[in-house]
Formats: structure tokens, sequence, C-alpha cells
């Protein structure tokens, strides 16, 4: 009978997400008769690539036991950048390849603060974040330009379609497959997560734990640029701070994940159903023109729901380290 | 055992020597601050102006209150990302009402710093009784309050302010303006209540060693709750002073607190080694706004100036790392 429950309970823990996620999708569908419709699924999926793919960075860093917050504001500085070379007529590759050096850079200096001196990720990361903020506004003058003014080719990266899905939404399907069997099917994805449950014990063994740290650290930053990239050229512009709103949502959208599948671990099937879940609720709404002051509220309610579905059995207080 | 006796030899001859490092680490910071004053000074001798002097003292004064909220819950081991939007709120709630719902000013004042209180209140419950990780419940926080912003306010400033709100933020006594004295009293308060105080020392106990407090029984769900409550008590005080000493509240009043405020809280967090807190986050605030004023001086360019208190947050956090691990290697060999 205990056994029984307890399956019970594990299955509804498990699954639960997966439940509301087809709740919410129904309850849409019969609110507004055109949500449903494979244009506006489309729509739903294209919004979701930027936060996917910074998720899925998110992801591989929480699941080590740190985080880093600094892509809030890396976005925004990528997409001041970008528009800066396009604007001076670089060519898209060339593009392409700085924004990816940023987002590796990036990794490495909070690789080198957080395991090389042994500082607080989070607040090497806030701090991070802030300066990204300025250094956007000291790029970007805190303009918005629109790409299509300047060079259109660059466009095509993001309005192409490969059979019936745009080219964004596959690029995050292909991050998240690549994320997914890394981190299941190979050893080195396994001393990730390792690396996060118990430290003492992988150096126990004589892995390189530092290694395997900063590595993650640098591949994060990656896909860090990556969704800098993707977000400005979906944008079709640079905008002030455009990186903040994935703040709350990439963060949501792994906690959210971190209640789904296996419950109270961070995994990458998770974080993908979270970041659909986060826009489907959106775009659901957006649909009913609901206000647009509900949905930060939404939002907020939806991080701390979220966080409490796993947090609220723990009974001891989470504190900070500085 | 060589290196072990050697180590003993070395325990006896150290001593002078090692206070004086210990001295210097410790108040490497103020060592710090005065070369840079001296620096800026001789640089630029308009810096050191009287009115110059006021201007600084006024634009610490604004930030202090939600530095001073921010430092206590960071003692406490927690962290508030909410604060510019519970400012935000407090400031347009209490204009809102003195303006079209016709409160007299007291009651717009107690409305703003109750609904403040309210929302740290609610911070603390999510930390403390569902066990969320402080910087998420405040993250949701954050956000939920900027929907409600919008939804008060419908995006819309407010414009035209009661005389007698004004008068709390431009008003002066002997030259000095008003929230310079409201700054100087809510420090007096703060710094009494953390050093004085029973709650004020089990707040700083809890944040310092948790194991510690759970043992000598501290109520420590009590005093995380009491930090963040005291935080969003203190939040809207600089919202609302904002909002009268510019004459305006806008949506967004609280959003410039942010940086300056983590900087300066985390510099008070770090200048006594986790001691004194609100002291050192009066220094804290001072020197963030002084440097930000500097820069005005010599012509930095706004928006390099807002690179300033990221920096100087990235450098204490770096500081504080190298003095606790310097620290502790001297006090190892002097034991």
């Amino acid at each position: 009978m205990v056994q029984k429950a307890y399956n019970w309970n594990r299955f509804i823990a498990n699954y639960g997400l997966l439940f509301a996620f087809l709740l919410a999708v129904i309850v849409f569908s019969l609110w507004s008769n055109n949500f449903l419709n494979w244009g506006n699924i489309q729509n739903i999926l294209i919004q979701t690539t930027s936060l996917g793919v910074c998720a899925f960075g998110l992801t591989l860093i929480m699941m080590m036991g740190e985080i880093d917050l600094s892509y809030a504001g890396l976005t925004g500085m990528i997409g001041a950048v970008m528009l800066k070379m396009i604007m001076a007529g670089y060519s898209p590759a060339s593009v392409v390849v700085v924004c990816l050096v940023i987002g590796i850079a990036s990794g490495l200096c909070i690789a080198l603060l957080v395991v090389g001196l042994g500082m607080s990720s989070f607040m090497v990361t806030l701090a991070a974040w802030f300066i990204y903020m300025g250094l956007e506004r000291f790029i970007g003058h805190g303009v918005t330009h629109w790409i299509y003014k300047y060079d259109e080719s660059i466009l095509k990266i993001v309005q192409g379609h490969i059979g019936p899905l745009p080219v964004p939404v596959i690029i995050m399907f292909a991050l998240f497959l690549l994320c997914w069997l890394f981190q299941t099917r190979t050893r080195t994805g396994q001393y990730i997560v390792a690396v996060g449950e118990n430290i003492e014990a992988v150096k126990e063994v004589g892995l390189k734990a530092k290694l395997i740290k900063g590595a993650t650290f640098v591949a994060g930053g990656l896909i860090f640029g990556l969704t800098g990239l993707i977000e400005t050229l979906r944008i079709g512009g640079s905008m002030v701070y455009s990186g903040r709103f994935l703040l709350v949502y990439a963060l949501g959208a792994v906690f959210l994940g971190s209640a789904a599948f296996k419950a109270g671990k961070y995994n990458f099937p998770g974080t993908l159903l979270g970041a659909l879940f986060f826009y489907t609720i959106i775009n659901g709404l957006t649909l009913n023109a609901v206000e647009f002051y509900y949905i930060p509220l939404v939002q907020g309610l939806f991080l701390i729901l979220a966080v409490a579905i796993t947090t609220v059995k723990r009974g001891e207080i989470e504190q900070v380290q500085f | 055992m060589n290196r072990s006796s050697s180590n003993l030899k070395k325990m006896h001859t150290l001593g002078k020597k090692d206070a004086i490092s210990i001295f210097l680490i410790k108040y490497a910071v103020f060592v710090f601050f005065f070369f840079v004053y001296l620096a800026i000074a001789i640089y630029k001798p308009v810096f050191l102006n009287p009115a110059n002097l006021a201007d600084i003292l006024l634009t610490s004064s604004l930030v202090s209150f939600v530095s001073f909220g921010l430092s206590i819950v960071f003692a406490a081991g927690g962290v508030d990302l909410s604060f510019p939007n519970i400012a935000g709120y407090g400031a347009m709630l209490s204009t809102y009402l003195m303006i079209e719902i016709g409160y007299p000013v007291w009651l717009g004042v107690a409305a703003g710093i109750s609904v403040g209180l309210l929302i740290g209140s609610f911070n603390g419950f999510m930390v403390t009784r569902l066990y969320i990780n402080s910087f998420i419940a405040t993250l949701g926080t954050l956000f939920i309050l900027r929907g409600f912003l919008y939804w008060l306010t419908g995006g819309q400033s407010m414009q035209i302010l009661p005389q007698g709100f004004e008068y709390l933020g431009r008003g002066t006594i002997l030259n000095v303006r008003m929230p310079v004295y409201f700054m100087v009293g809510v420090f007096l308060l703060c710094h009494l209540f953390m050093e004085k105080t029973r709650w004020g020392r089990q707040i700083t106990l809890v944040g310092g060693n948790i194991e510690a407090a759970r043992l000598s029984g501290v109520d420590i769900k009590m005093m995380t709750l009491l930090a963040f409550m005291i935080c969003g008590l203190l939040s809207p005080l600089s919202g609302m002073l904002q909002a009268a000493s510019a004459s305006a509240a806008a949506v967004d009043i609280g959003d410039r607190f942010m940086v300056p405020a983590f900087a300066a809280a985390m510099m008070g967090t770090v200048i006594f080694q986790g001691k004194h807190v609100i002291l050192g986050t009066l220094f804290g605030i001072i020197f963030v706004e002084s440097l930000n004023n500097a820069a005005f001086i010599l012509g930095v360019s706004p928006e390099i100036r807002r690179v300033v208190p990221g920096i100087v947050l990235l450098a204490t956090i770096a500081f504080n790392y190298y003095a606790k691990r310097a620290l502790s290697e001297k006090r190892i060999h002097a034991q």
C-alpha cells in the first residue's frame, strides 16, 4: 500500500507539469479559435527559441550547482555589438563569429573568477550582468536600430524554413538534442551532474573538477552568445535591455523543468517543456487581449509557483552564498 | 614532521608583522578611499566645493534607505532583488493616493510605507515558509510588482505633487536638504538596531553562521522574515523622497537604485568583515555616489558612468575574497 502511494506521488511529481501544459493548451484552444492554428503554433515556437536556447545553457550550469546570470546583460550587449557591426557593413558570417566569441570570452572570464579564484558564482555573474548592461548602453547609446535598414542578408538566417519548421526552431531543437544526448549519454556529461551533486567525491575519484566546471561555464557562455544572436535576429534589431526579460523567463523555465520528468533535478526535457509552457501562457493571454500589464504579473507568479513546487517540502531556508 | 616544526618556529617569530598586515588588510578599503578622493580632489578641486559635497550627500541620501534595507537582508543571509520596485510602488501609490484620491500627505506617506512593509512580509513569507531561495522569490516579486505598477497607473507619471510632500524632498534646514536628515535618522536607527538590540545581533548571527544560530536557539525563520520586512519598510522611503525631490513620480522611478544600492550594500558587508554593516553601507553609498559625481565632473560620458557601480561591485567582491583568505591564513599562523 505504502509503496503504491509513493509511486502515485512520484508520478504526479514527474508528469504534473506535462498535464498542466496540456491543460493550458486545452483551455486556450477553447478560449480562442486561433490558438491551435499552425501559424500561431509556429509563432509560439519561434518566440520560445531564444528562451529555450538560453535556458539550456542555464540548465547546464545549474546542473553543476552553480548559477550564471550574465545572460541577462550579455544578450542585450551582443545585440548592440551586432548592430554596430552590421551598420559598419561587416559580413553576416563575421557577425555570427564575433557574437559567439564574445559569449566564449564572457564564459572564460566568469570561469576564471569563479573556478580560478573561488568567488561566488551568484555575485560574480550578478556584477557581470550589471556591467554588461552598462556596456550595452555604452556601445549602443540606448538607441533602437532595426537591422533591415542596413543589411537584410543576415535576417535570412531566421526567416528561412527547413521543411515546415522555421530555422530558429530547428536550431533550438538541435541544441536541445545535443545537450540532452551529451548530458545523458556521454561520460563528460555525467561528470557535470556529479560535480553538482558531490564535488568532493568527484575530486576523490581523481577527476579534474575544476576543469569540468570551467569548461561548463565556457560552454554556457557560448550558448548565451548564441542566445544573443538569435534574440537580436528574432526581434530584427537591438532594443535597450532586450535580455532583461530573459532573466526571469530562463530561471522560471529551468525551475519549472526541474519539477518535471525527473522531479527535483534539472533536466533538459523539463527545461524545454518549461520554456514552451511560458510562451504558451503568454501567447494564450495575448490572443485573448488580456492587458499587457498582467503579463509580468503572471510571469512572476509562475516563477514563484514553479519554484515553490520543488522547495516547499524542503523544510530549510536556503541562504545565498556571497 | 619537518614542516610542522618549521611552522611552529614561524608562529613564534611572527607577531608584530602579522598585526600590521592584518591591520592593512582590514583597513585597505579606507586607504583606497583616501587615495581615490585625494586623486579626484587634486585633479578637479571643484569636487571639494561645499555645493558639490552637498549634492553628493543628497544623491547618497536618496539611495541610502534601500541600501540599508538591502544590507540588513544581506546580513541575514538573503538577497532582495525586488527593492527597486518596492521603492517605485511605494512612491507611485503614495502620490496616486495624494493626487487622485486627495489623501493628506502624512496618510499618503504612511500608505506607501505600509505597502512596502506588506511586500517585504510577502518576500519573507516565501523565503521562510515556502523555502524558496530568496533570490528567486524576490525576482518573482519584482515582476509581480511591475505588473501592479502598470495596472495602478497605466504607465502614466505623476506630475504635480502636493506642496507638503515636495517639502520632504526639496525643503532645507540650515541649507541642508531634508532627505539628508532622514538619512542620518534612519542610519542611526538601523545602526543601533543592528548593533545594540537582540534582534539585530540575531539577524547578523543567522547570516554569519546559521548552524550556530540554530544551536543557540535563535528563531531563524523569524529573524529572516524580520530582515525582509525591514527592507520592505525602508525601500519606499527612497522612492518617495526621489519623487519628492524631483517633483515627479514615474513607474520606473526605482530602477536607478538597483546597481548603486547593490554595490553599496555589498561594500557595507565587506568593509568591516561582516560587522557594523550599516556603518559600512553608509561608507559604501557615499563612495559609490562620489565616484559617480567625480565621473560627472571629469566629463565621463553617461554611458560609461553606468558601468562604474557594477565594476565597484565586482571589485568589492574580489577584495572580499582576498581579505577573507589572507585573514584566515594569518589567523591560523598567529594562533
